[in-house]
């Protein structure tokens, strides 16, 4: 096991049932790894929100990180239930949610979607993040076309070797754009887009319980760039978009 | 990190993404940094375009004395030159493999054409790393292992992963692997599924998996970092990181 030394936040965290195969991610065992590898925060959803009932599953997560400072709530809006009210994206703000996050990599809706669209304009005022999964060539485009301007950083999680030069692409001229490392698996990675966008866009994130954590960390405690960097990635930079809420 | 490794599923070259990691240096770096003892190679444009001028340029490069051996790629279109890559290279003690990419050459594993290569490539004794990222492609190699029980081939990517996120290919290659002595896992790819290693183990055993990075395409943390992961002993972890390949590959 690696000795974790560094200060780490988590952006990409789940709990609960796993459906589509056998494995745990029981609240219990998010605990264990946040444990086992001295893991100070980490952003979280209840896969009830994402397979079942987003409203109770986000009720689900309230509950659970209300009892483990370690633990930050993030709400999942499923569009596919969602009636395009702003009252229920300011109340998921007021209650105590840090961030939104889909999950189009399970509810295989498209992008231009009404649902969808009316969240993107709704979230404007409340300067929550969003947190999405990549999930191809061009998503990333897309979303950062249809949400620039509109005040709330976006974090892309899930990219790999097919998705650097896009993000790279659009960083520029996309300031709210980040990119969550879990998968950022090429042997440069990191080392090109500090070079070509800047730490400050690079989250730590893990995908745990549904992977294995040190895949992500080694990555990033491997990688040929200063400490400082690393630090940013692991921690302040999610620490930076949440505005202190960590 | 102080376990060696040997790496049984690396590349030499480019790639169409922007990973410039590509050149014998930067292996060699990446093997330093990651205590990788030797690493087996085959070439990335032997495989996505010109097999001969790729299997050359890997031979050019290849150097046992620091650990970095080679793949002969082989491309069933192309019968009769693939005859003669093997004829040309696999006795040389640079080369310890066959590599088969059936995704880029648009040949199924289960093709005659391939299958005549293996049959002609089995008297050289040395393995077969084979793509897999389906299941057709696991039920392949199935096939093979039965009508070759001679040859060792290695599943490349463990039958790989799929976007229903239900690890039913790497479920099958575990399944398949245990009915076959002559059949190795290999397992990296993108998307790391919590708890294939520890089933992989349970199931297969420890003797028949081995550590592969895909560098240069990937990062050699990734795959380590899941091994470390995962919940298994550490005389499990040193068979799949070094012991399997150092027997496989007689290094």
């Amino acid at each position: 096991m690696v000795i974790v030394a560094l200060k780490i936040a988590d952006v990409n965290t789940v709990f609960g049932f796993f459906p589509k195969r056998n494995v745990d991610c029981s609240l219990e065992r998010l605990i264990s790894l946040i444990e086992r590898y001295r893991i100070s925060k980490v952003l979280t959803a209840s896969l009830k929100a994402v397979f079942y009932d987003y409203v109770e599953g986000n009720e689900e997560t309230l509950k659970s990180c209300s009892v483990d400072s370690r633990l930050i709530p993030v709400a999942a809006v499923d569009p596919r239930a969602y009636l395009g009210e702003l009252e229920e994206i300011e109340e998921l703000k007021k209650r105590g949610f840090k961030a939104v996050r889909l999950f189009m990599e399970f509810q295989s809706y498209p992008l231009d979607y009404a649902p969808l669209l009316k969240l993107f304009k709704n979230l404007e005022s409340m300067d929550l993040p969003l947190l999405v999964y990549n999930t191809g060539y061009g998503l990333m485009t897309k979303i950062a076309r249809e949400t620039k301007g509109r005040g709330y950083p976006v974090v892309m999680l899930g990219c790999s070797y097919d998705a650097i030069s896009e993000f790279i692409v659009l960083s520029s001229e996309n300031p709210h754009l980040y990119i969550e490392t879990s998968l950022l698996d090429t042997p440069d990675a990191f080392e090109l887009l500090i070079r070509k966008a800047g730490s400050t866009r690079i989250i730590f994130g893990s995908g745990i319980p549904l992977t294995y954590f040190e895949s992500s960390y080694l990555m990033v405690e491997k990688a040929d760039i200063p400490e400082g960097d690393k630090e940013r990635i692991l921690y302040y930079n999610l620490e930076s978009i949440l505005k202190g809420s960590l | 990190m102080n376990i060696p490794i040997i790496d049984a599923h690396a590349h030499y070259g480019k790639w169409f993404f922007p990973i410039y990691a590509d050149s014998i240096r930067s292996i060699k770096n990446l093997m330093r940094r990651f205590n990788i003892k030797a690493a087996v190679c085959s070439s990335s444009k032997a495989i996505v375009y010109d097999f001969i001028e790729g299997n050359r340029e890997l031979f050019q490069s290849l150097d046992p004395s620091s650990g970095i051996y080679g793949y002969v790629t082989v491309n069933p279109n192309y019968l009769e030159l693939s005859k003669d890559e093997i004829e040309r290279y696999l006795e040389l003690p640079e080369f310890r493999g066959v590599k088969f990419h059936t995704a880029y050459s648009g040949v199924p594993i289960d093709s005659k054409e391939f299958k005549y290569l293996v049959e002609y490539a089995e008297p050289y004794d040395k393995p077969f790393l084979l793509h897999t990222y389906s299941q057709r492609d696991v039920k392949d190699v199935e096939d093979l292992a039965k009508r070759f029980g001679g040859i060792k081939f290695i599943m490349g990517h463990m039958g790989g992963t799929e976007t229903s996120w239900t690890g039913k290919n790497w479920k099958l290659a575990i399944s398949v692997a245990s009915e076959y002595s002559n059949i190795y896992l290999e397992m990296c790819m993108t998307r790391l599924e919590a708890g294939k290693i520890e089933e992989a183990v349970e199931k297969v055993g420890s003797q028949r998996i081995l550590y592969g990075s895909d560098m240069t395409l990937l990062n050699p943390a990734h795959t380590i970092g899941m091994i470390m992961s995962s919940e298994i002993n550490r005389e499990e972890k040193e068979r799949i990181f070094y012991v399997n390949a150092k027997g496989l590959f007689k290094i």
